[in-house]
């Protein structure tokens, strides 16, 4: 049996107050594809880092072919053969998808000149061997998500990578990408080259790999194949405990209207989508999903109900309010709730702490608001309770939002959009990005939220997610909604194919 | 295009000044400090720095070429002025890189202690010297000027003929190839020089890639904090060249104030520019030109009325076009305004030509604004931990 491409073995690694990573062992044969998945914060990402030389491990040896290769920067590990795709990808936005690819490696003829002939035609000739075609004089601001994933694998393979780490390869990518990314990576694994990828979705991961390692609080604690398992027992190896399924409807939906759009349409300008004609009603206490390829109107609808964008004609209506007119501070004191897709951009101050965090969109309303004074004793307050209710890990509510995990960032949000008895939640996404133990919380919460009564408009491409809580599915495609749905009598193939419009023709 | 422009503006309000050799000559003296300002702030934004010091960095280019160049001689105190400036812009890095200081407090910090600085130590090396006192130093020697041999006697007769755009083109020749100071043409090397190492070397995709994403650029093996101190120490001295300029060619002495704000029309250039080392020269030529024409002619301003008025009658068929209706309401206003006060007065007060350079570059940059594209990482401190 030839040396494994990759050996870890017995790799510690502390941080002040935490070990990431507890006797690590991970063993991946040449020309495979191995899945490392574990909840967030079970040192997945703190691993990766320590193969590609981002982080000093404490203890323990990282083997190459057998040989032991001493890892100090990603320059040690580019040598022996190592290459990464970062899940936030690095690239630089204004440089050339050829600029990009060399950086750093750079065919240098007299005087440190960049040969752009020779580095263009080495990229298009990996292009071409592993079909995966890119366009080197293209600028990467203006790639879609899949393309500049595809131009970080390329950068990697430029750079005589022998294995691959994917971190969180599929969670930016809509669905058709990712059947073109598993493609590349079989093709990649094909032709000898060994795939590590880190994942949440099970399904891939069980689509795709040869091998899983599964990896718990800092520790791997089971080693496995895909056919020797379903992704249940996965989920399970996870997060170390039975799983909570969604609950099933018990409460009857309300009569009151919360939510109404009535014959919404705007204008689209540059890249976005008009809307058409929209006709759409949340009742109280009723989960309504929105499925869609992205793209086709749900950030435009969004940001109508939300009072960022003026429709040209129909109207907005949050129970018998008419707030068409209204600006969001008036929507939001009329009890309206968001959960962006974006944390990060959106959502919260990352570098602030989460009692400010909580502040946000509470500003004008009891109990932050005291009058022209914003009450910090009771935002502290109150973010214990949230911390408390909804189980968000943290040392303190003093600590910055940029040091919580993604799930418990989302988790923190949702308290808070919570918090002051809104009448309308819109959750764009609510579990992109989160891991396991974090997406049953948040389902746990919002079927909560509609049981108290809430008119919730669900955005997700998660079709699970949208089929296992959603009370009616509505598709949007181009701007109109196209067909509306029974989450009990449809199945994620045929919601996928309204999606897409197959199902018209 | 402009030149026909200028050529036909020059002959309606009987301007002939405005496109003389003379306003040539002295357009491209004017011009020069600002083009090195602005590849000094170049250099220090395309790798993620904003270099408020730049206008700081002058003034030590100033003092150092003074000083340096009075003892020995102007080429000396032009070595002098590159190496203070040079100090001075690893000073910032220092401050911004390893301290972690706010860029722009670093800047400021050092524009301030520059002028100090200059006081101080002219009273200390300058006090008691021949024509020297606190805020001036002795004379200082110039740095030879060149010309084309017989290019001149060429063109001259064509100047003369007075025939419209030709005899303008002739002038202009003249005017850029006669009695041109060395450090004029080191200038024009430079540009060219910092478009090639910055768009065509290894050294240079490896600085832009800092200033995009210090955190892509660290993940390949490229060092964004040394990169960084590399780009600012090159900005530096970039900026203490243009003082030297100032100290050996504009003038023959160090003056308190002499710098008067380059540094700061040369960071607006980069703006104008689109961090893009051609265009900002040409950015720097249309300042350099006004600021030539206010010490020349004060008639000759006049003519400039004109040129704006068609400038924002062009800007506004533009905004017509893209149904832009706020803009093509402030455009029309501002080219009638400007057409009325030209066929109404025909003058322009004395108050306002001085300031006309600064009133073209809060013009030209609140215009270009629209179409900018500035590196991603500019003014973002890198540390290597939040990267992860």
């Amino acid at each position: 049996m030839p040396a494994p491409a990759i050996e870890l073995r017995g790799i510690t690694k502390r941080y002040p107050g935490v070990v990431a990573n507890r006797d690590v062992n991970l063993r991946v044969e040449s020309g495979t594809a191995h899945a490392v998945i574990g909840e967030n914060g079970a040192g997945k990402s703190t691993l990766m880092n320590i193969l590609y030389g981002m982080v000093v491990p404490d203890e323990g040896e990282i083997l190459v072919e057998g040989a032991t290769i001493p890892m100090s920067s990603p320059a040690d590990a580019i040598a022996a053969g190592i290459g990464m795709v970062h899940q936030h990808f690095k690239l630089a936005d204004n440089l050339t998808v050829l600029e990009n690819v060399i950086l750093g490696d750079e065919p240098t003829g007299r005087v440190g000149r960049i040969d752009f002939e020779a580095a263009r035609a080495r990229i298009v000739e990996l292009g071409d061997h592993y079909r995966i075609p890119i366009e080197p004089e293209a600028l990467v601001a203006d790639l879609s998500v899949g393309n500049r994933q595809r131009v970080e694998i390329i950068k990697v393979l430029y750079r005589g990578a022998r294995v691959l780490i994917l971190d969180e390869p599929t969670s930016v990518l809509v669905p058709q990408e990712v059947d073109e990314l598993l493609k590349n990576l079989r093709r990649l694994t094909g032709d000898g080259l060994t795939v590590i990828f880190i994942s949440h979705k099970l399904d891939e991961v069980l689509a795709v790999a040869d091998e899983i390692t599964v990896m718990r609080n800092a520790r791997t604690v089971a080693h496995t194949r895909p056919a020797e398992i379903t992704s249940r027992e996965l989920a399970q190896l996870m997060v170390g405990s039975e799983l909570p399924t969604p609950e099933p409807r018990t409460v009857e939906v309300r009569p009151e209207v919360g939510l109404r759009l009535r014959s919404v349409s705007t204008r689209g300008r540059g890249h976005e989508t008009s809307l058409s004609d929209i006709d759409l009603t949340v009742r109280s206490g009723e989960i309504v999903g929105i499925a869609g390829v992205e793209g086709n109107g749900q950030a435009e609808l969004i940001e109508t109900i939300l009072g960022l964008t003026d429709p040209v004609s129909g109207q907005v209506l949050f129970g018998e309010e008419d707030v068409t007119e209204a600006a969001t501070s008036v929507r939001r004191r009329l009890g309206l709730a968001y959960i962006p897709q974006d944390r990060h951009r959106e959502a919260l101050l990352l570098d602030a702490a989460l009692w400010e965090n909580r502040i946000l969109g509470h500003q004008m309303h009891p109990p932050i608001n005291r009058g022209v004074w914003i009450d910090r004793k009771a935002a502290r307050e109150d973010t214990e309770r949230i911390v408390a209710d909804s189980d968000v890990r943290t040392p303190s509510i003093e600590v910055l939002a940029s040091a919580l995990s993604g799930g418990n960032q989302q988790k923190l949000i949702v308290g808070r959009e919570m918090a002051g008895d809104p009448r309308v939640l819109i959750a764009a996404h609510p579990t992109r990005g989160v891991d396991v133990g974090a997406q049953a919380a948040i389902w746990t919460r919002l079927s909560a939220v509609r049981r108290a009564g809430v008119a919730v408009l669900l955005v997700s491409a998660d079709l699970e997610e949208l089929i296992g809580i959603s009370d009616r599915i509505l598709v949007i495609l181009r701007g109109r909604l196209v067909g509306e749905f029974d989450p009990a009598a449809i199945g994620p193939e045929d919601l996928g194919a309204a999606m897409t419009g197959a199902d018209a023709a | 295009m402009a030149l026909l422009l200028l050529s036909a503006v020059a002959d309606i309000a009987n301007t002939p000044d405005l496109l003389s050799r003379g306003a040539v000559s002295a357009s491209l003296r004017f011009a020069v400090p600002i083009v090195l300002a602005g590849l000094g702030g170049l250099w220090a934004e395309r790798c993620g720095v904003i270099n408020i010091g730049l206008e700081g960095m002058m003034i030590i280019g100033t003092w150092m070429g003074a000083w340096a160049g009075f003892q020995w001689s102007p080429w000396v105190g032009v070595l002098a002025a590159i190496a203070g400036g040079a100090v001075f812009g690893a000073f910032h890095a220092l401050m911004t890189v390893s301290f972690g200081v706010d860029q722009a407090v670093s800047g400021i910090a050092i524009n301030v202690a520059a002028l100090g600085l200059g006081r101080f130590l002219s009273s200390i090396f300058f006090e008691g010297q021949p024509g020297g006192g606190i805020s001036q130093s002795p004379h200082v020697g110039q740095i030879a000027n060149v010309s084309v041999p017989g290019l001149a006697e060429v063109l001259d007769p064509i100047a003369e003929l007075e025939t419209p755009v030709i005899s303008d083109l002739a002038e202009i020749a003249i005017g850029m190839t006669t009695g041109v100071s060395l450090l004029t043409l080191l200038a024009a090397v430079l540009v060219f020089l910092s478009w090639w190492v910055l768009f065509r070397t290894s050294f240079g995709l490896r600085l832009r890639a800092c200033g995009e994403n210090p955190a892509a650029a660290d993940s390949l093996g490229v060092n964004p904090n040394r990169m960084r101190y590399a780009a600012l120490t090159v900005s530096g001295a970039l900026a203490g060249l243009g003082g030297a300029f100032l100290v050996t060619v504009a003038s023959s002495i160090y003056r308190e104030g002499q710098v008067a704000g380059r540094g700061f029309i040369g960071l607006a250039t980069v703006i104008f520019g689109n961090w893009m080392p051609g265009r900002l020269t040409i950015g720097a030529l249309l300042f350099g030109f006004t600021d030539a024409l206010r010490t020349r002619q004060e008639t000759t301003m006049t003519a400039l009325l004109i040129v704006g008025a068609v400038v924002f009658a062009f800007l506004t068929v533009r905004a017509i076009r893209t149904r832009n209706r706020g803009a093509t309401f402030a455009y029309a206003i501002a080219a009638v305004g400007l057409g009325w006060w030209f066929l109404g007065f025909g003058v322009v007060p004395s108050e306002f030509v001085g300031f006309a350079p600064h009133l073209t570059t809060l013009l030209v940059l609140s215009l270009a604004h629209q179409r900018i594209r500035p590196p991603q990482g500019i003014g973002v401190p890198y540390r290597r931990s939040e990267a992860n």
